[in-house]
């Protein structure tokens, strides 16, 4: 990809960005650009982006190197990882609940304690997640426990 | 020197479970011996016990590796009391180690030791349910100030 920076004189900072199709790549750099504005650029299966607000957001987990987004309703993928989906919107309910899992800690409907220090979390859809004991310290912390 | 830490660290955890297991029943044979009379507790006895919490340990650290939950698992608990029942009754009777002990003190012992194996899950599950009672509220809290 060449990249190129103009320096002009503009009443406000602008990006074009010039491409054949929209491939990985430039879902990767939209998705980047547009995540700054606090929403989260998502594309489905047909390659339609979406932005989703991160309340939309029940929990992102990474399949084989895809970082795939769950809401209620559809799944997504986006090009940010796990580490910086925490990072980004760890103010807004973002848990790093396991190796390959953030939850939002808004869309979770209830914990359960289990053995050897895990947390089992069940979602507003009803799925369940397991927080690994690896996590589960850092989760009760952040619930000020 | 992988293996031998992984070694290294069952022992530990082995030795633990042993070390609990052994003070209940060095105290519980105390107990008897001392409403018996008997002042003194044979070293052989306390070998045997020490033996038998062993094979315990080893078994229990088997039958529950570490990150297995305990209270989920109904039919490794169900190995667990059986193994439990077996190891300490048959070596109690079969050692010896509570002699001279009447029928009704005998029965005691059995139930003494069931209401303490029960005992050990009940707090199990106390625990538990009192730590998600807990990470409820915190969750609560946490949704509703956000």
């Amino acid at each position: 990809m060449k990249i190129t920076v103009e320096h002009m004189d503009l009443p406000e900072n602008e990006v074009i960005l010039r491409c054949p199709a929209l491939d990985e790549e430039m879902l990767g750099v939209l998705s980047l650009l547009r995540s700054g504005l606090q929403r989260l650029c998502v594309w489905d299966d047909s390659r339609r982006t979406t932005l989703l607000t991160p309340d939309e957001v029940v929990y992102c987990e990474t399949v084989e190197d895809r970082v795939f987004v769950y809401t209620g309703q559809a799944m997504y993928q986006t090009a940010l990882g796990l580490g910086e989906l925490e990072s980004r919107y760890s103010g807004l309910g973002f848990f790093r609940a396991g190796k390959s899992a953030v939850v939002n800690l808004h869309q979770i409907r209830s914990l359960v304690s289990q053995g050897a220090g895990r947390i089992e979390a069940t979602l507003v859809t009803g799925e369940k997640l397991m927080v690994s004991r690896r996590y589960a310290p850092a989760l009760r912390e952040r619930l000020g426990l | 020197m992988e293996q031998f830490n992984r070694f290294y660290l069952w022992g530990v955890n082995t030795k633990y479970r042993m070390g609990l297991y052994f003070a209940a029943a060095v105290s519980f044979k105390g107990l008897v011996n001392a409403l018996l009379g008997l002042w003194t507790v044979d070293t052989l006895i306390l070998l045997e016990m020490l033996l038998a919490c062993f094979a315990f340990a080893c078994l229990e650290t088997a039958i529950f590796p570490h990150g297995k939950n305990l209270l989920a698992e109904k039919k490794r608990v169900a190995l667990w009391a059986v193994l439990a029942n077996v190891i300490f009754l048959c070596c109690g009777w079969m050692l010896r180690w509570f002699p001279g002990i009447p029928l009704w003190g005998a029965l005691v012992l059995v139930l003494f030791l069931e209401s303490s194996l029960g005992g050990m899950w009940y707090a199990l599950w106390l625990k538990e349910k009192r730590d998600t009672a807990a990470l409820n509220q915190g969750l609560r809290r946490f949704q509703e100030g956000a």
